[in-house]
């Protein structure tokens, strides 16, 4: 009986050709999985570690991209913030008051380089028309670095030197997270501090609304009444250095300019 | 992992056993490659130490049979088209009572396949085939005893199955 099963069994074989495609197989797999490192895998990793790489340096360069390292107020009578990152572009810009609204929605800054952002603010006919009706402009300029900050300081005077109705201040950051905890921009903040010691009963819905201008009038009115007129040519030196010393400056919102805090 | 040598050694002395079972259990040429294949690298890759040819073997039966079962199971497997394994028999050995024998084990449900042939050409012991399956040797005799009364209406007048 055995026989028959043997014999039937017996005519099963497995064919050369495929004997040969396994023996080639197995080879192809000991090999593959004996280099010590597996180019694929190598590849894999690589393409993943260049993945992440990217998708860090995207989400850093992001992050860095979008961080303001600066702030420039603007103040006129509508009252704008322009945050500046790293880069010196750019990167946001806040109206605080309506016409500081308003003339955010027309001026297309975002992006732009500080240096480009000011020339165009100083170019717009609506800044213009501002300062034709004897508008004061000032620039209050805030930031963790104090090269960059220092920087765009120089840069905003040197934009506005000889005009007697632009002033440029230096600002401190604890002045920028203040200003906004009140909805200020941070040249209304040093304003409205300024006018306080004259004014306790101000507040700062009202001083938003002014334009500098009548901020500077009646500041010159209280200080005219108490005879304490402060004399000051230099103010931009001084708020450096008060900057550098960390302090801002509270209290020191001195104009650079000729007709500054008289 | 085994050596270049050792894959070739365990074709030649295995490749007609795998094939054997893979020829019980399916129906066409890609998948008994497919099985073939799969059978060897896991030799090739696997750590088991051997203590003798018989253990070895007995453990090719086993991987080959788990990877039949496995590849029976498989929802592609079952709407492939089966082609007739037999008809690649060569005509001079294709003798007509071999075929019988061989298309009535065919014939049989899955669970009885592997038994018969384990037992009938294998020779492997209820005990051992057992072993091989992960079957109780109660459960082997009853599988065998039932695949017998099947073949034995199938094969009737070709051999005697006592």
């Amino acid at each position: 009986m055995n026989k028959i099963w043997k014999e039937a069994f017996d005519q099963i074989h497995a064919q050369e050709d495929l004997k040969q495609r396994t023996e080639q197989y197995l080879k192809e797999q000991i090999r593959e999985r004996n280099r010590p490192v597996r180019t694929g895998a190598l590849y894999k990793g690589l393409a993943a570690a260049a993945c992440v790489l990217v998708l860090a340096a995207g989400a850093g360069g992001g992050y860095l991209f979008f961080t303001p390292t600066a702030y420039i107020s603007v103040d006129i009578n509508p009252s704008l913030e322009l945050e500046i990152n790293r880069f010196d572009r750019i990167i946001s810009v806040t109206g605080y008051n309506e016409d500081g609204e308003d003339l955010s929605e027309k001026m297309d800054l975002k992006f732009l380089t500080y240096e480009d952002a000011i020339q165009e603010i100083l170019d717009s006919q609506d800044i213009q028309n501002y300062l034709d009706e004897d508008g004061i402009l000032s620039f209050t300029v805030a930031g963790e670095d104090e090269n960059q900050s220092g920087q765009i300081l120089h840069h905003v005077e040197s934009c506005t030197e000889g005009n007697e109705n632009m002033h440029c201040h230096a600002g401190g950051m604890d002045e920028v997270h203040e200003a906004k905890n009140y909805g200020l921009s941070v040249g209304r903040y040093r304003a409205y501090l300024k006018l306080k010691e004259y004014d306790a009963s101000i507040t700062p819905e009202e001083l938003n609304e002014m334009s500098m201008a009548q901020i500077q009038d009646l500041l010159n009115e209280y200080e005219k009444d108490s005879s304490t007129v402060l004399q000051n040519e230099d103010g931009c030196t001084q708020d450096r250095q008060k900057q550098q010393e960390g302090n801002g400056g509270h209290h020191g919102g001195q104009s650079h300019g000729h007709n500054g805090d008289e | 992992m085994r050596s270049e040598e050792e894959a070739k050694r365990a074709l030649e002395l295995y490749a007609d056993t795998v094939k054997r079972i893979c020829m019980v259990h399916l129906k066409n040429q890609a998948d008994t490659e497919d099985i073939f294949q799969t059978v060897f690298l896991k030799y090739v890759l696997s750590g088991e130490k051997f203590e003798n040819p018989g253990h070895e073997k007995a453990w090719m039966i086993k991987v080959t049979v788990n990877a039949c079962r496995d590849l029976l199971k498989s929802f592609f497997r079952k709407r492939t088209i089966p082609l007739d394994e037999l008809g690649e028999l060569p005509a001079e050995e294709n003798r007509e009572e071999l075929r019988e024998v061989l298309d009535a084990v065919l014939s049989l449900p899955e669970k009885y396949k592997d038994v018969v042939y384990l037992y009938y050409y294998e020779e492997y012991n209820a005990e051992e085939i057992g072993r091989i399956l992960g079957k109780k040797v109660n459960t082997v005799y009853t599988l065998l005893t039932r695949a017998r009364h099947l073949l034995k209406e199938k094969l009737e007048g070709v051999m005697d199955l006592e």
